[in-house]
């Protein structure tokens, strides 16, 4: 894929047909505000530089993207995925049970992450993205914050470690500082 | 251990939900950048951050949008409307309406359940804002609705229960005696639904019927009966087409034009691509009012178009509730059951109702 005759508006839709929505969620991710903007420019500098794109172009869309995310100027907004039991219109046999279960469970999950990830210096934080939910090898996540393989694997393990030890901890202090009635201590 | 930081993560992953864009839009976005080519979107050699592409990605549907307009009334064509990446989605999620109302005998009854959280506030001492508990309060609501609107409805207001504290000095168990219930508590009334006229908030079977399903017309009537209300008129009529897709009551074809009506409402804009309502992730639809400092959303499945729920999302700081919280959310069963369960009926409070002369239906306990 050297010969740039071949990297023509066919490639670049293949292109951004195959890879557009893992950037997205990439963006999504890290600036949830700008998302689209991160895209549209990723894809952008793709195109303008067409001739540079590797033929794995995924670690190279990141890069680019990690690029744009600094530069994104909103700020982060937190998403709190809040679940309660779900329920659409028109099917019968979908029936909402008791709501407040899923509901604190899944919130007390999805907050205390976000707490390890905020807790944890912005490298580590970055790393364990890469690896859990952009799914990257050691080597992928080097090439992306343009790092040397050793110094890859050495961070993602460290922050691995602190990870661990904070959702440890995270898991016991969860808990809100309240005094409930037995009838709501199961619904903490 | 490892594994299970690994799963955690990705159990918390903020885009394991994300819809993403469809095949039409990679390729419309694609062609659009390859037309115009990096140089004229204004992307430096450097790298460094440049003109905002979101134009790009706006201009993006305008053939979408365009030939959405040929089937929209010629009136539409020149009114304002939502944003074109929302009308985009909007009337997409109209074409996607695969989901057909279930066949109803008119002795039948609806059961449509309500459920969700909303914010519920202490004020511990009115002086103080700062000393303002605000938690979130989860909830139940069952209404038992006459398929031919000939038997009064029967509401039952289930237990609510405390699910997290907002802002405010921790809760203890005093502060919520009074604020929350255990127990079910069932009313209905004298009046049926067909013994009262009917509206958005309260839609009976001949107001469903009667809304024209022409997306111009339907716009009209939306606007002519939301009118002086208390913000602005794009916002009244998306509140009011909220506040009837809540009802549970809408059927299917309504639904889609309804739909189709929101994308011509000037403000409304896609607030998030990947907001979860309950367990389901979809596209979410809002329109800020500054004023108030909280934007109400609805969110659809973009694949089906089925609506997934409504949530409120706090646009700034409110009380120590940080912009971006949602405080509120809402997802709506609706079920055919042939009977309201006896032991509903039996504990149910009648209320003394009367439609007066505007309109409104005043109850006496």
């Amino acid at each position: 894929m050297n010969d740039e005759t071949l990297r023509d508006s066919a490639w670049f839709e293949a292109l951004f047909r195959q890879h557009g929505n893992r950037v997205l969620a990439y963006a999504t991710r890290r600036c949830p505000g700008d998302a689209d903007d991160v895209v549209a420019e990723v894809f952008a500098t793709a195109w303008k530089y067409r001739s540079k794109v590797p033929v794995d172009a995924l670690p190279w869309l990141y890069r680019t993207a990690a690029h744009q995310v600094q530069h994104s100027h909103r700020g982060r907004s937190r998403r709190a995925a809040l679940a309660s039991r779900s329920a659409r219109l028109d099917e019968p046999g979908r029936h909402p049970p008791d709501v407040a279960d899923d509901l604190a469970a899944q919130m007390d999950r999805v907050a205390a992450v976000a707490r390890v990830m905020a807790a944890l210096p912005p490298p580590d934080a970055e790393v364990l993205r890469l690896w859990a939910w952009e799914q990257l090898s050691t080597d992928e996540i080097a090439y992306v914050l343009v790092i040397s393989s050793t110094a890859a694997r050495v961070r993602l393990h460290r922050a691995r470690r602190r990870a661990e030890a904070l959702l440890e901890g995270s898991s016991r202090t969860t808990r809100l500082a309240l005094v409930l009635r037995p009838d709501m201590e199961e619904l903490r | 251990m490892i594994t299970d930081v690994f799963n955690r993560l990705r159990d918390a992953d903020p885009a394991k939900h994300l819809p993403g864009y469809d095949d039409a839009r990679l390729s419309a976005m694609a062609h659009a950048i390859a037309g115009g080519d990096g140089a004229d979107l204004g992307v430096s050699p450097g790298g460094a951050r440049r003109v905002l592409p979101r134009r790009l990605l706006l201009a993006v549907p305008v053939a979408a949008i365009a030939a959405a307009a040929l089937v929209i009334a010629p009136a539409l064509t020149h009114a304002p409307s939502a944003s074109a990446e929302a009308a985009t989605a909007l009337n997409r999620a109209a074409d996607h309406i695969t989901a057909s109302d279930p066949s109803a005998e008119p002795g039948q009854w609806w059961k449509v359940v309500t459920t969700g959280f909303r914010l519920a506030m202490i004020d511990t001492s009115p002086n103080d804002p700062a000393a303002r508990l605000q938690f979130l309060q989860a909830y139940t609501d069952t209404d038992y609705v006459s398929v031919g609107g000939s038997q009064p409805t029967v509401s039952v207001s289930g237990p609510t229960t405390f699910v997290r504290q907002l802002a405010g000095d921790p809760v203890v168990a005093a502060d919520l005696d009074g604020w929350l219930h255990a127990d079910s508590q069932a009313s209905t009334s004298d009046l049926a639904p067909q013994d009262t006229p009917g509206s958005w908030q309260s839609p009976n079977p001949a107001f469903l019927a009667e809304l024209p399903r022409e997306t111009s017309e339907l716009r009209q009537r939306l606007y002519d009966d939301s009118a002086a209300g208390g913000s602005s008129a794009d916002a009244e009529a998306f509140d009011t087409v909220v506040d009837i897709l809540r009802s549970g009551r809408v059927p299917a074809d309504l639904r889609s034009v309804l739909y189709r009506v929101l994308a011509t409402v000037p403000g409304v804009e896609i607030t998030s691509r990947s907001a979860t309502v309950g367990t389901d992730t979809g596209i979410a639809f809002g329109r800020d009012e500054s004023s108030d400092g909280s934007r109400k959303e609805i969110v659809i499945d973009p694949g089906n178009g089925n609506l997934l729920g409504e949530r409120h999302v706090a646009t700034a700081v409110m009380d120590g509730i940080p912009a971006g919280t949602v405080t509120s959310q809402t997802t709506v069963t609706r079920t055919l059951v042939d009977t309201v369960p006896a032991d509903v009926l039996d504990n149910a409070k009648v209320w003394d109702c009367d439609v007066v002369a505007d309109g409104t239906t005043v109850c006496r306990g």
